[in-house]
């Protein structure tokens, strides 16, 4: 089923005790009315197939403390299609001392500056830290029902987040947890904003990059996959959620 | 829809098996459930607006700031309008500083080099395990040189150095080398061998000044900058002298490309006219002077026609600038400015300087040359340790060291090497001298230094001659850097401490002295993002780990062991730094409040304070207790007691230019250029070159040349102009990065360290970086 996401939009705002009031800030501000976005049915079984690889996705774009490189090699295998389809080959894992230091120069800190500043805002406006959006996402974050656990000194819109995000929102919408017409639709909104309107916009500039700085091949398909799997994601929302985005300026507010 | 995709789609709903019952433990999880309540919805979407005092820190003026905060996040720095020094001025810097906590390039947690130094390869690392691993190395130092000062600390000014301090002297090393001698120690050294200390010029009350070489609307300092933009234009008159028509140039009554070096001609030539002239200030010199007969026999062969041949000044214009700066005094300025790091001798120089003040009694009184006030703040009584392991200063035989430093060229023949006999009298053991410091360790002489720690300050880039910096970290078994952004020093440490931005973080209290006194500290304006520190926990970590090691304390009494945990490490380190504040200002009831609402302090209103060392009793800090014309310890150590004239340095071959170096308004040194805000007013540097010669060598206008010197050569567009003299060239600093991740500035421009060659100011160790000749050819 292929919805009209442009009226539906209008229904939703049109009902909404909260306007858009800043029309700097893209968003719906529209996430306890979604309910309409909640009525398709949830193809539970695929969304728990795009949580887990949203999750895993989360997990190569963290450091790779010792924990997370045993959490990453240990499911490798798992994804090694899902490389392939997307990335077009499939990872090898380099050792932890050369990742780690290939992702502190990549994502963290370099001589000078960052080669793929792994922050959404970093892609908005001025490049730097906590735009104007991030709060927007704090707030879909806490409204969502997450936020950053206390011990985690890390910025919301670090790609790992944002990832870790969507991919707890597909749980929520598999698992039922999101069930009724409106925690449901909020649930979806906040995926199509997040997705849309944070991993999205940085998805060119980010994944080239890693691919143009990376020494070692294992961040290079890497990125390349997250990058082509966002560039599906109309179709993946599609067959997950049942309707589709045709453009970005859709979720505009 | 294409294949492609389909077969995509098709993953998801084939491939479901093992994907799908892939199961990730919440151990693994960032996030967490938000508890009901967690974030208050209110202040979205028109937002929470607070308005928080504090003080810039992007450069050495520390101007008043007002952070205008909209939901935690610093969306605006304003100027502090109540602010005395800084007069409700904040420039494009103070402004650009709301992008450095924002920066994604900035340090944000540990890191600790797995690879070869320099090769980039990092870990990260916790904090516990970084304090742990930076004691441990000092114990091993310790063990292995048996000496604490085989340990060497290099940092800049700021107000969270003392804390910086309390880790040096926790450790017990006299190596210690600051900025000061890259920066104004010849300024602080010539004027204090007269005065007995470093004033600060009234230009909101002066009726005449002179700037020989200081460039107050750009290279910004506060109140000058401000003042001389308010007052000049009211009647004050101007006169600058300068090999560049600059900004402060452009100011003036009147602008004067004088001869590099040669500044000391042209003031003893006004010696000479206002001493033979009867035209100085006798009763001041009777009162408070000393030397003044020697001082009148000295400046007889100094006249304007013997000027006119050295500094190209009109012999006429230099009897009437020294008529006129007589007849308005004591509201005449002879403005001694901040940077001298300028030429061989220059402490004669500025010598020379503050005996013109002196003699036309323009000292201590309004509109004159004034002694800097403070308000004194309460100090914690702390007696650190005395280690036995602890060797002299490394520099302290100055004399040897730096003979390969001080050109024979400049080495006056009366005094044999131009150095103090005494080696290392003139250095301020603080400070120390960065090129001394550096050739002595590059000479193990006289013994190793093997540990090298440094606190926002980055020797690669500021310290001339790149190439011995880069032999001297070689030569380090350990390299830790405190820093905001991986600077190319950083780059070669072997851990990197990430520091709190100055708008994240508590700053002690500090009394900045001047005729206006103010006391600042700092608050935070935003909630610290990452995870760094202040170097007032950075201390206090690395210490707590220092004492679980037995042998770090084992040259030491047992019971200032005891002294040190009580009165160091429990009263002060492990107690938060706003008690450390309110005691620094228990004097002052209601100052600390002041402070959270204001962001600085004065007392009496912040009136100006003159007149101090012109009450009857006062001791100048000098041999004599007086002003000192002849200054007796120069003569007792060999130095010029009187600044004779010394000849400048002279290009070897044909076709050399003299280097001179400067800055903007709108970048400190080499730390601010990779600002974004910044970066959109200035993208690269240029170097200026004289119409006249740029004919000569066939270059045009916007052309790339290459600048070329003894120690290295620089690609860099030329900026053609009439505003230089002929016989000069200049760039501004802080562009032409080495560095292929300094993405705005990598290979935009040319960079001065890779040109200056590292020549010495003989008595206060400054280095000279406008001693250098280069050739310009077509890129």
């Amino acid at each position: 089923m292929e919805m009209n996401f442009e009226s539906l939009k209008k229904e939703i705002l049109s009902q909404l005790p909260i306007k858009n009031t800043d029309s700097s800030i893209p968003g719906f501000y529209a996430m306890d009315d979604a309910t309409a976005l909640g009525k398709n049915r949830v193809d539970a079984a695929s969304a728990l197939v795009f949580k887990n690889i949203l999750f895993y996705l989360g997990l190569i774009f963290r450091y790779p403390t010792e924990q997370i490189y045993s959490e990453i090699e240990t499911r490798l295998d798992t994804f090694t299609d899902f490389f392939v389809d997307y990335g077009g080959a499939a990872p090898q894992l380099p050792p932890i001392e050369e990742l780690q230091s290939e992702y502190i120069r990549l994502f963290v800190n370099n001589q000078g500056f960052v080669p793929a500043m792994p922050y959404a805002s970093c892609y908005q406006s001025e490049g730097l830290l906590m735009s104007d959006q991030f709060y927007r996402l704090r707030q879909i974050m806490v409204k969502s029902g997450f936020m950053v656990n206390e011990t985690v000194k890390e910025l919301e819109d670090h790609i790992a987040i944002l990832l870790e995000f969507c991919a707890g929102l597909l749980n929520q919408l598999a698992s039922g947890q999101a069930s009724s017409g409106k925690s449901s639709g909020a649930c979806v909104a906040a995926l199509m904003e997040v997705s849309y309107l944070y991993i999205e916009p940085m998805m060119d500039a980010f994944c080239d990059r890693i691919h143009a700085y990376a020494y070692d091949d294992f961040y290079k398909i890497a990125g390349k996959t997250l990058k082509s799997l966002m560039q599906d994601a109309d179709t993946i929302y599609d067959q997950l959620l049942g309707f589709r985005i045709h453009s970005i300026n859709e979720l505009q507010g | 829809m294409n294949n492609k995709i389909m077969s995509r789609r098709k993953f998801l709903g084939l491939s479901t098996g093992a994907v799908a019952g892939a199961l990730f433990g919440p151990h693994l999880n960032l996030l967490m459930a938000a508890p009901e309540g967690t974030f208050d919805y209110s202040i979205l979407p028109k937002g929470k607006r607070e308005y928080i005092a504090s003080n810039c820190d992007m450069c050495v003026n520390k101007c008043g700031i007002i952070g205008e905060v909209v939901n935690g996040k610093l969306h605006k720095i304003n100027p502090n309008p109540k602010n005395v020094k800084s007069r409700g001025m904040l420039c494009a810097k103070g402004n650009a500083g709301a992008a450095i906590p924002y920066s994604p390039d900035r340090l944000k947690t540990p890191l600790l080099r797995t690879g070869k130094r320099g090769e980039g390869k990092w870990k990260e690392i916790s904090w516990d395990e970084a304090f742990k691993y930076v004691a441990k190395n000092l114990a091993d130092l310790k063990q292995k040189y048996e000496n604490r000062s085989s340990v060497a600390f290099a940092s800049t000014e700021g107000f969270q150095e003392e804390f910086y301090y309390y880790l040096v002297n926790s450790f017990g090393s006299l190596n210690t080398v600051r900025h000061t001698t890259l920066c104004l120690s010849t300024n602080i050294q010539g004027w204090s061998s007269v005065f007995g200390s470093f004033p600060d010029a009234d230009l909101a009350n002066a009726e005449y000044v002179i700037m020989l070489g200081s460039d107050r609307a750009q290279a910004l300092i506060t109140p000058d900058s401000v003042d001389f933009q308010r007052y000049k234009p009211k009647g004050q008159k101007l006169i600058v002298l300068d090999p560049r028509f600059t900004e402060t140039g452009a100011k003036a009554d009147r602008w004067y490309p004088i001869k590099p070096r040669t500044d000391q001609g042209f003031v003893l030539a006004m010696l000479h006219v206002i001493i033979s002239e009867n035209l100085y200030d006798r009763e001041f010199v009777e009162t408070y002077t000393h030397g003044f007969d020697e001082l009148k026999e000295m400046v007889k062969e100094y006249t304007p026609e013997w000027a006119e041949k050295k500094c190209e000044i009109p012999a006429d214009d230099i009897r009437q600038i020294a008529r006129e700066f007589a007849d308005h005094a004591p509201r005449s300025v002879i403005y001694p400015g901040r940077r001298s790091s300028f030429y061989s001798h220059e402490v004669y120089v500025r010598q020379t300087f503050a005996i013109l003040a002196a003699v036309c009694g323009c000292w201590d009184t309004k509109g004159a040359v004034v002694p800097k006030a403070s308000i004194p703040l309460t100090t914690h009584e702390i007696m650190f340790p005395f280690f036995g392991q602890t060797m002299d200063r490394v520099d302290k035989d100055a004399v040897n060291l730096v003979k390969d430093v001080v050109p024979s060229a400049v080495q006056c023949p009366m005094i044999g090497t131009g150095l103090p006999n005494d080696s290392c009298a003139f250095l301020s053991e603080k400070d120390g001298s960065w090129v001394t410091f550096r050739e002595a360790v590059l000479k193990d002489d006289p013994y190793p230094v093997r540990g090298f720690f440094c606190f926002k300050q980055n020797p690669v880039q500021a310290v001339p001659n790149v190439q011995k910096t880069m032999k001297m970290l070689e030569k380090m078994d350990f390299i830790c850097v405190i820093e905001q952004q991986m600077s190319d020093t950083a780059w070669y440490a072997d851990i990197v401490l990430p520091h709190s931005t100055y708008l994240e973080s508590w700053d002690p209290a500090h009394s900045l002295g001047g005729i206006w006194p103010i006391v600042e500290m700092r608050q935070p304006v935003i909630k610290p993002l990452f995870d760094t520190k202040t170097m007032f926990e950075i201390s206090g970590g690395i210490i707590h780990e220092m004492l679980k090691i037995p042998s770090l304390w084992d040259d030491i009494e047992p019971s200032d062991l005891e002294d040190f945990k009580k009165n160091v490490v429990e009263d002060i380190l492990d107690k938060p730094i706003q008690d450390y504040i309110k005691h620094q200002l228990s004097k002052y009831p209601g100052a600390y409040e002041q402070l959270l609402k204001e962001g600085f302090y004065t007392v009496d209103g912040g009136k100006p304070v003159y007149g101090t060392t012109r009450k009857p009793g006062f001791l100048f800090k000098s041999k004599t207790g007086k002003i000192e014309l002849f200054n007796e310890r120069y003569k007792e150590f060999g130095l010029f007691p009187l600044p004779k004239y010394c000849e400048p340095l002279k290009p070897q071959d044909p076709g050399e230019y003299r280097f001179l170096v400067g800055r903007n308004a709108w970048n400190t040194h080499t730390s601010t250029q990779n600002n974004p805000y910044l970066w959109e007013i200035q993208k690269e540097n240029s170097v200026w070159l004289n119409t006249g010669e740029a004919k000569k060598l066939g270059i045009a206008d916007g052309e790339y040349v290459r600048i070329k010197s003894k120690i290295g050569e620089q690609r860099i567009k030329a900026y053609v102009t009439e505003k230089i003299r002929p016989d000069c060239v200049f760039y501004v600093n802080g562009y032409g990065m080495k560095s292929p991740g300094m993405s705005r500035v990598y290979k935009s421009g040319a960079s001065e360290a890779e040109i200056i060659d590292d020549v010495l100011d003989t008595i206060s160790g400054g280095v000279c970086m406008h001693e250098t000749f280069v050739t310009i050819n077509k890129a």
